[in-house]
């Protein structure tokens, strides 16, 4: 195993879920144990079924499933959150719009209220002082569903319509996966990003990784992640 | 045993010589190979150690286990068999009203029958592979049942308009009868004709094709079900399905209807499909020698196609006595000199546990021929596969032009199409297809559009584009040939008594079976279904449905057009029961500290959505736990608590609403304990608040209404117009409450924050440091009744903070302590659980905490204030009080009753022995008249033999421990 960071504080903050499986390269950060890379993660058999059209194609590693529970969080709500920029950002105008700013999305969950996810590489914004902010990070389990092959992986999971081709994506999505109420953020075809209480994070990884299994669903480190969502940066 | 790649179980065995499959329900007759889609039990085996599979649909694999099942012995030497001699003894309903006098007896008879009549036995230690069955939930615009000409027209039509289809096929191969047709069509033969349009439908891309899959149900909102069935190459054994669909197009194709006559279960009585598909489909020559009885083109066809295969066919009885449609067959027949003879059915087979011949015999009744042969395919024409159309709640009536059941009314969003219209003519077929796909289209509206532009795909119809092609199609399919006369024949010629007629194989009812019911005035196929089980079988009505129907309309002597079918229900197929169980994943909510306690022997239970460590250790009384709280230091992970922020112009006035006490006494740096009632002024819940800033609290809730409290919230705020806003931080919070009197000297070794009794007294709240790093909310409570302080802080930080104060508290001997300890330290104290000491009869006041209650605020309309003003001085209200136990009496449980004399008076709340006090204590409700310091009442418990015995108690101050606080105060 690989540490980018060694000799500084210890990891004193804990991930709700864990894989069961065996970290290869991991980082330190902010108090968090963060795994970029499972062991078997590269030589994952995948799937061969990438766009043939992208000339940046690279074999495709299959469905993974990547803990981001690590990646910081905000509730905002205001009455009037449709005319507020919080953290600068534009505020989708209808309820289940996203918008990809710059390593943020911020989905519009309702009338008064926004969910902002950092996702980008670069570091996270500080909380702003504004009332309507509450850092929610620790108040979710954040999980990632990569590669191709995940429509058929969240369809052993929800009824939810998470590839309605009627909608534009990104887009949002709140009901239940796996029977328990999750926030779903549909990326593109191949990246979809969900939050759901916290407490549930274990069991609903250990469910998710053994329902997808039939699919090839496996655990991914972050690396895989930020590749995908890099991607989405460029297309949004 | 061998077979070929595709072969069916069936069709292997078929192959293999095999004739006798098994044996009937109630005589043990020998059954054979009768239809091909598990239309019939004959064919049900033991495969793999599992009971009543369906040899005609389950796929051959190597190393299968094959038996049959309701056998004693060999299928073809039934040690049962003589039964058949004695069905006058087993007449329709004989169940209900034989063998049951004397009634001692019944036991022993029915045990005997159910042994005898048994379908299967499932060996409960068996490995029926678990973890192989799986669930999908699909989302489509139009669901299309039946990958048929005409449903695969559909999913085309459908498809091309940009919407998500769904196609449900049963067998493993698209085309339907199309796909062992010959015939010629257009140039091509039908098969062919089957391939070209599979291969358009498979190379769609918004067409899901989903083959070896029965759609089991259309349910509301046109929800449809089904289930694959997995080949060797799957992953999985079974799948079960469920598929929102906007639109659903039912072309689930049709089947034979069955011929009745006499001896009609024979082995070697076959359904013509099934002859067909076993030469066509299999490869395997169904006979050598085959006589054919039938009411349809077809039948016709399949006839012209086997003798074409080298079968030597004996003739053709059609019951039609003219109205063929089909003149190129017709021709065909007479171009083969096969002898034909309309009008004409067979009226016997015969042949002891196989056919040997048949009686032929005109449907006029004048004269009868005898035929030797070895196979005879029979059918009283076609009729429509019902099922799917009545589980979509479609109208249906009978058609006395195609002598089928026919959609009268269809539900919204569902259409109909292909040969279960009772059309034939193959261009006709497709028509209606198109008909159904464009249909589906339209209704779906702009989804179509915005669907195909949002996939990026290539040009989709417009919907006025589609309504065009729907209106073109349903041209087209006016300008072609409509449905065909069907043939009405209700049974055979000279059935007689119809002793051994089979309306229905599966429960071996015959024609007299019906007329029995009929007799006993059920006379209606509902009645007949229940009395006599008509159709209760697995093949449920597909083989009796429609002749019961036709047989009871004729005994009755109405109209055939009378003939109602009994009701279908889902699921139309059978997928294992573990199938339909699903994966089964428990999936529930887990503290941050769940794996540090688990390291530490704890118990855990579930308490609503989490696990929660009910006791460490072996001792579920949890003495020692409690004990190390009283007099030394412990640990609880309090974390479920409900937690949240209040924040916003109109936060306070939210407050006011719910929380029973005057929230304006909110301070800062101090909590407030108070409760929220309901509009009865039931104590819902409880917690402190804390004023953190101009407009935002926080507050704590009881664990178990954590996830109703937003809501609780919104809806008593609802005609307000407030501005306020919650955030829920009960996950994102976790919380620790170390208690005990060594408490504070725990504490101090891990903050540098100044934790004394002078600077952070009893229901202060403090933001400290604690471990050099973690920001933490610390509020001093005692619900336990001792000195404690309850850390809130970010869960993912919360195993730290564990670990820290247990490295810290370790000279003192800290230790964990779960919720049966906590339990019992507050009943000690006098402290209420909602839900345990309180109930829908109580209200705040009759618990005793009434002192919360702001009596002089009305303008805040508080929650239960109205409530609580007018029952305040109720008489016979039920009071909470606490209880000693008599020295020596016996101990009384959790809900045992307080009584006085033959009246109930109350019941025991909580109770435990305390090592504390020194005695059994209790929390009781009872009525307010018993309820009185000093006031010796009675306990009644429950004798094992039903007797009752009374114990004595007093009435005493529920606040048995520290009445004073003095020690949380500490």
């Amino acid at each position: 195993m690989t540490h980018h960071s060694s000799g500084g504080p210890r990891a004193f903050r804990r991930s709700p879920c864990s894989f069961g499986a065996k970290p290869v390269e991991t980082e330190l950060r902010d108090g968090w144990n963060v795994v970029l890379r499972y062991e078997g993660e590269d030589g994952h058999p995948g799937r061969e079924d990438g766009d043939p059209g992208r000339e940046d194609r690279h074999p495709d590693p299959g469905p993974r499933l990547v803990d981001l529970s690590h990646r910081r969080r905000w509730d905002f709500q205001d009455s009037g959150v449709g005319g507020l920029r919080p953290m600068g950002l534009p505020v989708p105008e209808g309820f289940g719009e996203v918008g990809v700013h710059e390593g943020l999305v911020i989905n519009r969950m309702n009338g008064t209220q926004v969910a902002i996810w950092h996702l980008g590489t670069g570091p996270p914004p500080d909380t702003p002082p504004d009332t309507g902010f509450t850092e929610v990070t620790d108040g979710h389990c954040m999980l990632a569903f990569v590669g191709s092959g995940v429509q058929e992986v969240l369809e052993h999971l929800t009824s939810l319509d998470l590839f309605d081709p009627a909608r534009n994506m990104p887009f949002l999505t709140q009901g239940p996966v796996l029977h328990v109420p999750c926030q779903v953020v549909t990326l593109a075809p191949d990246l979809v990003v969900m939050t759901l209480a916290r407490g549930y994070g274990e069991t609903f990884a250990e469910a998710a990784l053994a329902s997808g299994a039939i699919e090839g669903l496996a655990p991914g480190g972050e690396a895989g992640f930020n590749t995908a969502f890099s991607e989405v940066k460029r297309f949004s | 045993m061998t077979g070929y790649a595709g072969d069916t179980v069936a069709s292997a065995l078929y192959g293999a010589g095999v004739r006798i499959f098994g044996r009937s329900l109630k005589y043990h007759r020998p059954r054979g190979l009768y239809s091909m889609e598990g239309e019939s039990a004959n064919t049900f085996m033991s495969i793999d150690g599992i009971p009543n599979e369906c040899a005609e649909t389950t796929e051959l694999r190597a190393g299968m286990a094959i038996a049959p099942q309701n056998v004693r012995g060999d299928p073809r030497r039934d040690r049962f068999g003589f039964l058949n001699a004695f069905d006058r003894l087993m007449p329709a309903g004989f169940y209900y009203h034989l063998f049951h006098r004397p009634q001692f007896l019944w036991p022993l008879f029915q045990s005997g029958l159910r042994r005898m009549a048994g379908t299967g036995v499932l060996d409960l230690q068996g490995d029926y592979g678990t973890g192989v069955r799986t669930e999908r939930y699909l989302n489509a615009d139009v669901v299309v049942v039946g990958g048929g000409p005409a449903g695969m027209a559909a999913a085309l039509a459908a498809g091309e308009s940009g919407l998500r289809v769904c196609l449900f096929e049963r067998r493993r191969q698209l085309g339907g009868q199309m796909s062992w047709r010959v015939r010629d069509f257009e140039g091509e033969p039908l098969y062919r004709r089957a391939e070209a349009l599979a291969a358009r439908v498979r190379a769609a891309e918004n067409v899901k094709v989903l083959t070896r899959s029965l759609a089991t149900g259309v349910w509301g909102e046109n929800l449809v079900t089904g289930f694959t069935v997995g080949t060797e190459d799957d992953p999985f054994r079974e799948c079960h399905w469920e598929c929102r669909a906007r639109t659903v197009v039912v072309a689930a194709g049709c089947m034979d209807r069955p011929l009745v006559f006499n001896q009609n279960d024979r082995p070697g009585v076959m359904q013509v499909g099934t002859a067909w598909r076993l030469a066509r489909t299999y490869g395997i020559r169904p006979g050598k020698s085959v006589a054919f009885s039938v009411a349809d083109d077809l039948g016709l066809e399949a006839a012209i196609d086997l003798d074409d295969l080298g079968v030597r066919v004996r003739f053709i009885a059609d019951a039609r006595e003219s109205g063929q449609q089909d003149r190129a067959v017709f021709q065909a027949l007479s171009d083969r000199a096969i002898p034909f003879f309309p009008g004409c059915a067979v009226s016997r087979a015969v042949g002891r546990k196989r056919v040997r011949g048949c009686v032929l015999r005109s449907l006029k009744g004048r004269g009868s021929r005898r035929f030797h042969c070895d196979l005879l395919v029979a059918n009283a024409g076609m009729q429509p596969r019902i099922g799917t159309l009545a589980t979509a709640n479609a109208r249906l009536a009978y058609c006395a032009h195609t002598h089928g059941y026919q959609p009268t009314e269809l539900p919204p969003g569902v259409f109909v199409a292909g040969s279960m219209t009772g059309l034939r003519d193959p261009r006709s077929i497709e028509a209606s297809g198109r008909v159904a796909g464009y249909g589906a289209a339209v209704w779906c509206g702009d989804r179509a559009k915005s669907g195909a532009r949002a996939a990026g795909r290539g040009p989709s119809l417009s919907p006025g584009r589609a309504s065009r092609a729907a209106e073109a199609a349903v041209r087209e399919a006016k300008a072609l040939p409509g449905p065909p006369a069907g043939c009405g024949i209700i049974h055979a010629p000279a059935i007689g008594r119809g002793a051994k007629a089979f309306v229905d194989l599966d429960e071996d009812g015959t024609y007299k079976n019906v007329k029995e019911s009929m007799a006993r005035g059920l006379d209606v196929p509902e009645l007949a279904k229940r009395f006599a089980g008509f159709g209760l079988g697995p093949g449920q009505y597909r083989v009796a449905g429609q002749n019961l129907a036709m047989i009871m309309a004729d005994l009755r002597g109405d109209p055939v057009e009378t003939a109602h079918a009994t009701t279908v229900r889902p699921p139309l197929g059978a997928p294992s029961i573990a199938t339909l169980a699903g994966p089964g994943h428990d999936v529930h909510k887990r503290t941050p500290l769940h794996a540090e306690q688990a390291a530490r022997g704890a118990v855990f239970r579930r308490a609503g959505p989490w696990q929660r460590a009910r006791h460490f250790g072996d001792d579920p009384s949890c003495r020692d736990e409690i004990r190390n709280v009283r007099t030394n230091v412990g640990i609880l992970d309090s974390s479920p608590l409900g937690k949240f922020r209040i924040h916003g112009p109109d936060a306070l006035k939210a407050l006011q609403r719910v929380y029973i006490s005057d929230m304006r006494k909110t301070r800062p740096g101090s909590c407030k304990y108070s409760a929220m009632c309901n509009d009865m002024g039931q104590l819902m819940d409880d917690g402190v608040v804390v004023n953190e800033g101009p407009d935002d609290y926080y507050f704590t809730t009881s664990s178990a209404r954590a996830g109703a409290t937003v809501e609780w919230f919104r809806f008593h705020t609802r005609h307000d117009g407030w501005d306020y806003n919650l955030v829920n931080l009960t996950d994102a919070l976790g919380s620790l409450n170390i208690a005990g009197p060594n408490a504070r000297r725990v504490l101090e070794r891990v903050t540098g924050a100044n934790v004394s009794n002078e600077a952070f007294p009893y229901l202060a709240c403090r933001r400290i440091t604690v471990g050099g790093g973690v920001e933490a909310r610390c509020l001093r409570l005692g619900f336990v009744g001792e000195l404690s302080f309850e850390l809130h802080a970010p869960a993912s930080c919360v195993p730290y903070l564990w670990d820290l104060l247990m490295e810290a508290g370790a000279d003192f001997r800290v230790r964990p302590f779960g919720l049966e300890a906590q339990n019992c330290l507050r009943a000690e104290k006098g402290h209420v659980i909602i839900g345990t000491e309180s109930e829908q009869r109580v209200t705040l006041t009759d618990i005793g905490m009434g002192w919360m209650w702001d009596r002089e605020n009305t303008v805040s309309k508080k929650v239960g204030a109205p409530a609580l003003r007018a029952c305040e001085r109720q008489p016979g209200r039920l009071k909470l009080v606490g209880l000693r136990v008599e020295e020596g009496a016996k101990a009384p449980r959790d809900g045992t009753l307080v009584v006085d004399g033959e009246k109930i008076v109350g019941y025991v709340c909580t109770t435990r022995s305390s090592e504390t006090l020194g005695w059994q204590y209790g929390l009781a409700l009872v009525h307010r008249e018993h309820a009185f310091p000093g006031r010796r009442i009675h306990l009644c418990h429950e004798e094992k033999a039903g007797g009752r015995v009374t114990s004595t108690a007093f009435v005493i101050s529920p606040h048995f421990y520290d009445p004073r606080g003095q020690r949380l105060r500490s």
